[in-house]
């Protein structure tokens, strides 16, 4: 049973994360954050105050975003290596 | 769910610094202890803060809203490292995020701790820890509080902001609170969902490879032999 329930949300996130055609929003693939800020200025009239790290210029956000993912997935894969591999069975540590 | 510098109002952005840095110091003082009597826990910590500060980062377009959001991580760590000392771990992530990435601000840390850090972690723990009591499977526990951890995450990011958002308006803090949850949750419901499997799915798994861990975390109990 409850490995029914499973399968059933398990494709009902599919559905829902990976089939396009079911877009609504006119300007695809805002984030909710973009959003908050236009919601935040309709109705208060104030506007975000400008990042430290403006991430908009060139590649620069491109370079920050790549640099931070490979630099967290060294880290974890590394970890992981350590924890799951290397010590497998091993008790404690 | 980063708030940006600008979107609160002094007195309520220190508010939540204040609040926040109640929970960080316990966090400090646990991760002290925790690294001191269990020998796996600072790789643990490692891979778990990598984890969070990725997740959190990593923005998922959802079709059916046509928009893109985040989990948070924070319900997942709580589980396996403790929830203050995962309070401890958004810190680190929130402060570099906002520093580099253009995600969240400097002046709203303490609020973006707050609801990621301490709500996220707090509620993920509690619900997993009510799941195991009442009989769930450890997948199954960890899932719900992989999703009540995110929604509760989103939820406390409306409350902060329609609290304390500045200018003037003529909206209650009520009305304001389902206007800000009402953009944020379409997109998030989805994203919970997957969090919430993604969280069952790695407590499975470990439970699986590396039951000691478990074992030495109190998350479950040994087996007698």
């Amino acid at each position: 049973m409850i490995k029914k329930v499973v399968l059933v949300l398990v494709l009902v996130t599919a559905i829902v994360l990976f089939i396009p055609s079911a877009a609504l929003a006119g300007q695809k693939w805002q984030g909710t954050d973009d959003l908050l800020d236009s919601k935040m200025k309709q109705i208060t009239g104030v506007a975000a105050k400008k990042p430290l790290v403006d991430v908009n210029q060139g590649n620069l956000g491109l370079f920050l975003f790549a640099a931070g993912g490979f630099t967290a997935g060294t880290v974890f894969g590394y970890q992981w290596r350590r924890l799951f591999h290397e010590k497998a069975g091993t008790g404690n540590d | 769910m980063h708030i940006q510098d600008g979107f609160l109002t002094g007195q309520w952005a220190v508010t939540w610094f204040g609040t926040a840095s109640v929970f960080v110091a316990k966090g400090i003082y646990d991760v002290t202890k925790k690294a001191e009597k269990i020998l796996m826990f600072k790789p643990l910590l490692g891979l778990v803060s990598a984890a969070v500060f990725f997740i959190s980062l990593l923005p998922i377009p959802v079709p059916i809203t046509g928009t893109s959001s985040h989990p948070c991580g924070t319900p997942l760590a709580a589980i396996l490292v403790g929830p203050f000392v995962s309070i401890v771990l958004s810190v680190v992530s929130l402060l570099l995020q906002a520093l580099f990435f253009a995600h969240g601000g400097i002046t709203t840390l303490g609020a973006n701790v707050m609801s990621e850090g301490v709500i996220g972690s707090l509620v993920g723990y509690v619900i997993f820890r009510l799941g195991r009591k009442m009989g769930f499977s450890l997948g199954i526990a960890a899932g719900i509080a992989g999703f009540a951890g995110d929604i509760a995450v989103y939820c406390t990011t409306s409350l902060e902001l329609a609290l304390g958002m500045p200018g003037v308006h003529n909206l209650t803090a009520a009305k304001a609170f389902l206007a800000f949850s009402g953009l944020y949750l379409p997109t998030q419901l989805p994203l919970a969902i997957l969090e919430g499997l993604v969280t069952g799915a790695m407590l499975k798994y470990i439970a699986k490879v590396r039951p000691d861990i478990l074992y030495n975390l109190g998350i479950l109990e040994k087996p007698e032999k």
